[in-house]
């Protein structure tokens, strides 16, 4: 059986893996992404911050190819090294792209409610072409290291919120992303179950090298990430890194 | 309250326009059966009318269930969308029974407009089917208005269970002040269906073969009984046959595709048994009735009158019409159904584009879990209607191969037309889903 971890070569740490240029994105006549550039590296964990409008959704959407810019590239290198250009192309190919190479976590899960938890991970590997059992039993393996071993054949209605959430970072993870991406992904939860939620959330993605971008309005999610990005009016008014251990906050 | 809310019922297109069309599309056609049915009804002719009284309510009966559910389908899209109201209401705390009266309000007030609209569909589409010829000379625009009084009481009926299943869709979903969701409970179904279901048919099949029948009209009754009882049995055991069949779908399936497809049906068999199996009876009574037909049609006609002649026509004709409208009241039963579950599903499937799932992916769950559940649904009606008239299928078989083929052929345009009733729905999926993609 292929354990998780095994399963993808991890970018070296420090060396980038996303990088956006002179993003500009504008909704009729409201500019939500004036001229963002940002670079985002293996191992670290980036929040983005702002108010209601600032555009850190926008730029979230930009940056994983969900969204195209107006203006400014958007390019993803891999783990062999290749580039491609998240901001370009076809809406199929963004797609096959987030597919396999992004993950995926939003606020409300978005599991489907049909499927059994392990089946709800390995949808996400079945897309790309594995075989049903060689998914399923890397969605498992997945499920126990977050700490859901027992529950695989639980559906989304029969879950906590909390493990609901876990369910959606192993599928998440699963496919070893490049680069993951989180909406929010405490929004819905109590503090004690925002906590553990988080912690498996960065666990998961730094410790496979894989770095995590997490938009948020809660100030405790963004202090448990290594680099705090602040939007206002769609630019990047601030970029720091953080010390997490002597709290310390040094400049970019 | 209810009055302010339903002032702003008609002011959003998108909350209105596709219950409306769709309550439109179910009264229209379900008025313009009751119209065809009183057409024979009305026959003059003691003899005629005598005959074409049975077959025009053989033919309402075989109808009743796919516009059941039809009229079901039509009130769930209904149901939409009025969710982030409800749970606003709820937020500000209005009672169970201040919300209760007002999707009935809606309910009533969206349904009375779209069953307006069917009333003119059913009007404007009169000269068109006028033109069939039954008993003799074609329908005509007077053989198929039902008058003032009958098209009122018709409608009237129409608003009744638009309220009915308005109700019992709310019993479906609990409303919080978070939102509206859909109680995630998979519905389950009983075995024993089927143990019920088979000892009916033996007892009939027994009834029939070995008890006596003293008089003409006990005779007809038993009669009755032996192609009813069966029809019921199918209904009975469907969804647990359909359950059953999914279940190897689902230990079978290879690709993500056909995993979802099979949980999503798993999920609630006797709703997608409500979608697809009204043409279970239609193909049922289809296969026998074409292939009897048939036989009859490969006597010698000499020993025919002009009248059995006329009446083998008509009777061929009634059986493909019945089928047609079968046909086509599923398909778009499964177009409004799919409708207001991609409607009900929106956030998920947006969610799901946004993590890579493509139209296609999206497209191709949706077609593989109504399309495998209405081959299962074709199959069980098929085969069972083979087995209760195993003489009559196979000596057609035999003697009019043509015909045979074409009841064939007459199914697989139905399948084709459920299939373009899925194809229907695609842009509401890919403007819910893909729209800012």
């Amino acid at each position: 059986m292929n354990h998780p971890y095994v399963h993808n070569t991890p970018p070296a740490l420090g060396s980038p893996v996303l990088t956006a240029e002179g993003l500009v994105k504008t909704y009729g006549t409201t500019c939500a992404l004036d001229g963002v550039s940002l670079q985002v590296r293996a191992g670290e964990s980036v929040a983005i911050m702002g108010p209601s409008g600032s555009g850190k959704t926008t730029l979230m959407h930009v940056l994983s190819g969900i969204l195209t810019p107006d203006a400014g590239d958007v390019i993803l290198r891999g783990a062999d090294g290749a580039e491609v250009v998240v901001s370009a192309g076809h809406a199929e190919a963004r797609a096959r792209l987030r597919r396999e190479q992004i993950g995926f976590v939003f606020q409300e899960g978005l599991l489907l409610p049909e499927l059994t938890a392990v089946e709800n991970v390995a949808v996400a590997l079945m897309l790309s072409g594995t075989a049903r059992k060689e998914a399923e039993q890397q969605a498992a393996a997945w499920l126990a290291r977050l700490g859901l071993a027992g529950m695989e054949n639980r559906r989304p209605g029969e879950l906590s919120g909390g493990q609901a959430q876990r369910v959606a970072i192993a599928r998440a993870q699963v496919t070893s992303p490049g680069i993951v991406f989180a909406d929010e992904p405490t929004g819905a939860l109590d503090s004690a179950t925002s906590e553990q939620v988080l912690h498996a959330l960065l666990a998961s993605t730094v410790s496979r090298g894989a770095p995590l971008v997490v938009v948020t309005h809660d100030a405790d999610v963004a202090a448990q990430c290594s680099r705090l990005v602040r939007l206002e009016d769609g630019r990047v008014v601030s970029d720091t890194l953080q010390e997490h251990a002597g709290g310390q906050v040094s400049a970019r | 309250m209810i009055r302010m809310l339903l002032s702003r019922v008609f002011t959003d297109r998108s909350v209105w326009l596709l219950p409306v069309a769709g309550f439109a599309l179910t009264s229209g056609i379900g008025l313009m059966v009751f119209g065809g049915a009183m057409y024979f009804y009305r026959l003059q002719d003691p003899w005629l009318a005598d005959v074409y009284f049975v077959y025009a309510t053989a033919a309402l009966i075989l109808l009743v269930i796919p516009m059941l559910a039809l009229m079901h389908s039509a009130a769930r899209l209904l149901a939409r969308r009025r969710d982030e109201r409800l749970a606003a209401l709820r937020l500000l705390g209005a009672g169970s029974g201040q919300l209760r009266r007002l999707v009935l309000a809606e309910a009533g007030t969206l349904a009375a407009a779209g069953i307006a609209g069917g009333a003119l569909l059913y009007t404007a589409l009169m000269p068109a089917v006028g033109l069939l010829p039954f008993a003799g000379s074609p329908m005509g625009v007077d053989g198929l208005w039902l008058g003032p009084g009958l098209l009122a009481a018709a409608c009237a009926v129409l608003v009744v269970f638009a309220f009915a299943a308005a109700l019992t869709g709310l019993r479906r979903v609990e409303i919080t002040p978070l939102g509206v969701r859909t109680r995630q409970v998979s519905q389950k179904v009983w075995w024993g269906r089927a143990v019920v279901a088979l000892a009916g048919v033996v007892v009939v099949f027994v009834l029939y073969v070995f008890v006596p029948v003293p008089n003409e009209l006990l005779a007809a009754v038993v009669g009755f009984a032996f192609l009813a009882v069966p029809l019921l049995a199918v209904q009975l055991v469907g969804p647990w046959v359909l359950k059953l069949v999914t279940l190897i779908h689902h230990r079978r399936a290879k690709t993500a595709e056909r995993l979802v497809a099979a949980r999503n049906v798993l999920e609630a068999p006797q709703q997608m048994w409500r979608q697809v199996g009204g043409v279970a009876v239609a193909a049922f009574i289809g296969v026998i009735a074409g292939c009897g037909m048939a036989l009859v049609g490969a006597a010698n006609p000499e020993y025919m009158g002009e009248e059995d002649l006329m009446l083998l026509g008509d009777v061929q004709r009634g059986v493909w019409l019945t089928l047609a409208v079968a046909f086509l009241m599923t398909a778009c039963s499964v177009g409004l159904n799919q409708t207001a579950e991609i409607l009900d599903r929106r956030q998920l499937y947006s969610g799901l584009a946004a993590m890579g799932f493509s139209l296609s992916h999206l497209s191709r769950i949706r077609i593989l879990s109504v399309m495998r559940s209405l081959a299962a649904v074709l199959l069980i009606a098929v085969g069972a209607a083979c087995v209760v008239a195993l003489p009559i299928v196979g000596a057609a078989a035999l003697t009019a191969p043509v015909a045979v083929a074409t009841v064939a052929l007459v199914l697989v345009a139905g399948v084709v037309m459920i299939r373009g009733g899925m194809s229907a729905t695609t842009p509401t999926l890919r403007s819910v889903a893909f729209s800012h993609r």
